[in-house]
């Protein structure tokens, strides 16, 4: 049995499934993040991104413009840590 | 219970050691160092299970930007443990396991699903398939669990600096050092424990812009206390996780006041940070490399290979080295020096597979004849294609492009510039792969910036 | 789908979120044929691939009770009929009134409801507390709890409509913008892309917050406009969280996904209109306060990332459906005020009956929702409106 191999470890997205992504019409690389999952997990994409770009190259895409939207946090922060960012507004009731 | 010394161990004894608990037992740690390294010192690899397939997993990065060290701390669900410092007395649990981190119940779901799993048409054919698939599913969803007691709100602490730099390797520490000698009030943040970025792990000789070829932790030491010593200040653990437009981000956000907030965060609070100037010096992630089995424990990049040594650990007694360049190069040399064998370097290419399951037992790697040669070791060190860590700089205003091997930030060769006057971007997330010119850009930028801000330019 | 854009169409959607791709797909199931859908980014780009999911049935008006009441059974069947897994969860919906006020609000909304055969019903705080143990119940007045409302994942749902679509011949083509209407006298004959121009009788207006602008290029100018809502996940817990939990006074809302995330949002009244899809500061701070507040056992859970998409305001809270009068040919559907992803299932088969000529007896919401009664004063009123 051929092992796995992950692209994003955090998802458990294989090279497989990258491939089935791009054969079920997705050519870029928003799209197969959206159909696979990749890079919405733990670390956000820095251990995935470049290595799907690369994969969408050589299944046959458009090297991509750009990579997906770095969405903030770049690291998982806890609510509590937010809780008191808006504070000169009361909140409603 | 199952013997828990595996390949890695100690090559520096320690003098000092605390004890910190993890799933009942008790482990040796050295106060401070990472406790993923602690816990790869004390032959534990396999700290939870993945996702879905419950595969197991391990620490890859040992740099803060992987899943696979999380555990629960101290009843606190997914910390990770590779960049928190260890104490006396810590209690870390295993995460997404029914059973232990050795023998998971879940394991199963990775032999039923051998090609993967279709989750988007599978039990499709049927509703009550679906329905209780779906049940099933979200039974064994998620992976830490709620927290044992309740966190408090904390307030922000607001820090005014006329320049942040973001990344505390060597082209960030150039940049702050030439701003604040240039008399900027300059704060640099790093996500580590300590600054000086990758370059204080690499064993050997790097060559620098003034002094030429020397230890590479000396140059990372050196740049530090060079930018300390200009006036800059530098906090470690400290992680910039995002970049605002203040104008509708903020309280208080009024005309004229600065357009960008960042938000950085530390164990203790967040810090509002608003900045005239932002250079970004963020250096390159590590990055997955697509080699079967390249999940397995005790499977690591170069760079996470040279952090375990510089914590006096030695990832393994025969480490595989696939892929090639400098640190591949430096990290053989110093397994060797200690008495290890590397293995390699093979080209990446060339590698067919890692094999093993919760340990690695091998790598076959295909000859020129392109023949497969069962290869035994018990660590694989990977270093492919990275990509620069590009998202700070793109949050901030900056241009990024595909260069290949992953994503660079559009900056000027000889200063930094981008697309965007808040932001410079220096060295490797640039594209900027050698560091001496790495280092001439950083400082470029450096006093660049401390001429537009002094210079009242735009602020 | 790639290929060239078809010369010719009887019908051309702007917009391939879930709103145009579900009433192609209810269109050509009526037997319309030679639809084009155009989507600007790629599937998902829009408010269909932003927002939190959730298929509520409890309203304040007797139509979106009745219609969503329908999405639900819709999104009950999607799964097995459209062969893909939207894991919808029926895990109910608990709306939280911190004041009496509110508390009546909700208690006129539910017997509404209840007329309309819902089993929503009203809950005290230690019922509350019941259905969601994290739940800090000293600050509950009441609760309104409709346990067939769920959460469906978004995607999924879009792209069963597009595969579907395409099985049926529909051309869905994305990153193709409509830069320009055509037409001649009051009617319109065509749409203009980068990629082409498509000669059509009938252009069907399902642009979300986009709307406005695809208006525009004919002149015409539709009261609704964007507005940016902006959404977060943490980090993915086992699951505990069962229902939804809304608060229509600080409009926040959270869920947990069947990944384990919690996603949820609340409303930013400081946000200026226009099409912004920024992330802000602020907006963390007024949800992590106010979750934290709900469920204090919250605070050490560590949020993922946050993404924002646009909400579609129309002044008065209720859609935009139907022909304009200055245009033959143009059809408005838009101005589902954040909640069009949950009424897409059953507002397309509406639609696909009106602009078919199938009797219906919803005909007369196609009178009632026609953007002419903003001009004659007409305004109509709904409230349960979240973020």
């Amino acid at each position: 049995m051929a092992d796995k191999t992950f692209v994003c470890r955090c998802e458990d997205v294989t090279v497989r499934d990258v491939q089935d992504a791009v054969e079920q019409g997705n050519r870029d690389l928003e799209s197969v993040k959206r159909y696979t999952g990749f890079g919405t997990g733990w670390c956000q994409g820095k251990q995935c991104v470049a290595l799907c770009a690369r994969l969408l190259v050589k299944l046959g895409g458009e090297p991509p413009a750009a990579p997906i939207t770095p969405r903030p946090p770049l690291h998982p922060v806890p609510l509590a840590l937010l809780a008191r960012l808006a504070e000169d507004e009361e909140e409603p009731v | 219970m199952l013997p828990t010394r595996m390949a890695p161990r100690r090559i520096v004894q320690p003098t000092e050691t605390c004890a910190i608990r993890v799933d009942g037992e008790e482990v040796r740690a050295v106060p401070g160092e990472p406790v993923a390294v602690a816990l790869a010192a004390a032959g534990r690899l396999v700290l939870g299970r993945s996702v879905k397939y419950h595969r197991p997993r391990g620490a890859t990065c040992y740099a803060g930007e992987c899943d696979g060290c999380l555990m629960r701390v101290d009843g606190v669900s997914s910390v990770m443990t590779c960049t928190l410092p260890a104490r006396e007395g810590m209690v870390l649990e295993t995460q997404n396991v029914v059973g232990s981190a050795r023998h998971d119940l879940l394991a199963a779901t990775d032999w039923f699903f051998p090609d993967g799993m279709d989750h988007h048409h599978m039990f499709t054919w049927s509703k009550a398939a679906n329905r209780m698939m779906q049940k099933v599913a979200r039974r064994i969803a998620g992976i830490g669990k709620l927290p044992s007691g309740v966190a408090g709100p904390v307030a922000p602490r607001e820090l005014s600096c006329e320049l942040l730099v973001v990344g505390g390797g060597p082209t960030g520490l150039a940049a702050a050092a030439e701003a604040a000698r240039a008399g900027l009030d300059v704060v640099v943040v790093d996500e580590g424990l300590q600054m000086g970025g990758h370059l204080a792990f690499l064993p050997g000789d790097v060559e620098d812009d003034r002094h030429g070829e020397g230890p590479a932790r000396d140059l990372a030491r050196r740049l530090a206390d060079e930018a300390r010593a200009s006036g800059a200040t530098l906090l470690a653990s400290c992680s910039a996780v995002g970049v605002y437009d203040a104008r509708n981000s903020e309280r208080g956000a009024t005309e004229g006041a600065p357009e960008h907030t960042v938000l950085a965060v530390t164990e203790e609070g967040s810090l509002l940070v608003r900045p005239a100037r932002l250079v970004v010096a963020t250096g390159v992630h590590e990055g997955a490399s697509d080699v079967p089995g390249n999940d397995i424990p005790g499977v690591l990049g170069v760079r996470a290979a040279a952090r375990l040594l510089a914590h006096g650990v030695l990832p393994g007694e025969r480490v595989a080295l696939c892929g090639r360049g400098h640190w591949a190069e430096a990290v053989a040399g110093a397994l060797r020096a200690h008495g290890a064998q590397a293995l390699g370097p093979f080209p990446l290419e060339s590698v067919r597979r890692v094999r093993g399951r919760s340990a690695v037992k091998g790598v076959d790697v295909a000859g020129e004849d392109g023949a497969e040669q069962r290869i035994a070791c018990d660590a694989v060190a990977l270093s492919g294609p990275r990509s620069g860590a590009y998202e700070i700089g793109v949050q901030a205003g900056a241009e990024v492009r595909f260069d290949g091997d992953g994503f660079v930030l559009g900056a000027a060769a000889e200063d930094g510039a981008t697309a965007s006057s808040f932001v410079r971007a220096v060295g490797q997330c640039a594209g900027v792969r050698e560091l001496p010119l790495g280092l001439r850009q950083a400082r470029a930028a450096g006093r660049a910036v401390a001429a537009e801000v002094r210079g009242g330019a735009r602020g | 789908m790639t290929g060239a854009l078809p010369e010719e169409a009887n019908v051309v959607v702007v917009g391939g979120g879930i709103m145009g791709l579900a009433t192609a797909f209810e269109m050509a199931k009526l037997g319309v044929e030679r639809i084009v859908v155009l989507e600007k980014g790629y599937l998902c780009s829009g408010a269909s691939g932003r927002n939190g999911g959730g298929v509520r049935a409890q309203w304040s008006s007797a139509e979106n009770i009745r219609l969503m009441k329908e999405s639900i059974r819709i999104c009950g069947d999607f799964a097995t009929k459209m062969r893909i897994n939207v894991w919808f969860r029926q895990g109910g919906y608990l709306f939280l009134a911190r004041s009496e006020r509110m508390a009546r609000k909700l208690e006129e909304s539910v017997r509404l409801q209840r007329e309309h055969g819902l089993p929503t019903r009203m809950v005290d705080a230690a019922e509350a507390k019941k259905l969601v143990p994290e739940l800090d119940a000293s600050r509950v007045v009441a609760a309104s709890y409709n346990p067939d409302d769920g959460v469906v994942f978004p995607w999924p749902f879009v792209w069963g409509y597009a595969r579907a679509c395409e099985q049926q011949g529909i051309a869905v083509h994305t990153f193709t913008e409509v830069t320009a209407l055509e037409t001649e006298g009051r009617r319109i004959t065509g749409v203009v892309t980068p990629r082409g121009r498509v000669r059509t009788p009938l252009v069907l207006n399902a642009a979300g917050a986009w709307s406005p602008e695809i208006a525009r290029l004919v002149g015409i100018e539709l009261p609704n406009h964007p507005h940016r809502h902006e959404i977060c996940a943490t980090e993915p817990l086992k699951p505990f969280l069962r229902p939804f939990v809304g608060d229509l006074a600080s409009g926040l809302y959270c869920s947990q996904s069947m990944r384990g995330e919690i996603v949820g949002g609340i409303s930013n009244a400081k946000v200026p209109e226009g099409l912004d899809q920024d992330s802000s500061l602020r907006f963390l701070g007024l949800y992590a306060r106010a979750l934290t507040r709900t469920m204090p056992i919250l605070g050490g859970v560590r949020v993922l990332r946050q993404w924002s998409g646009c909400y579609d305001i129309t002044p008065d809270g209720s859609p935009i459906v139907g022909h304009v009068d200055e245009l033959d040919g143009f059809v408005q559907m838009c101005g589902f005020m954040g909640h069009g992803f949950m009424i897409a299932p059953v507002m397309a088969r509406l639609m696909a009956r009106y602009l078919t000529g199938q009797p219906d007896a919803e005909r007369e919401l196609f009178d009632k929702w026609n953007p002419r009664r903003f001009r004659e004063g007409r305004l109509l009123e709904e409230t349960m409106i979240l973020g």
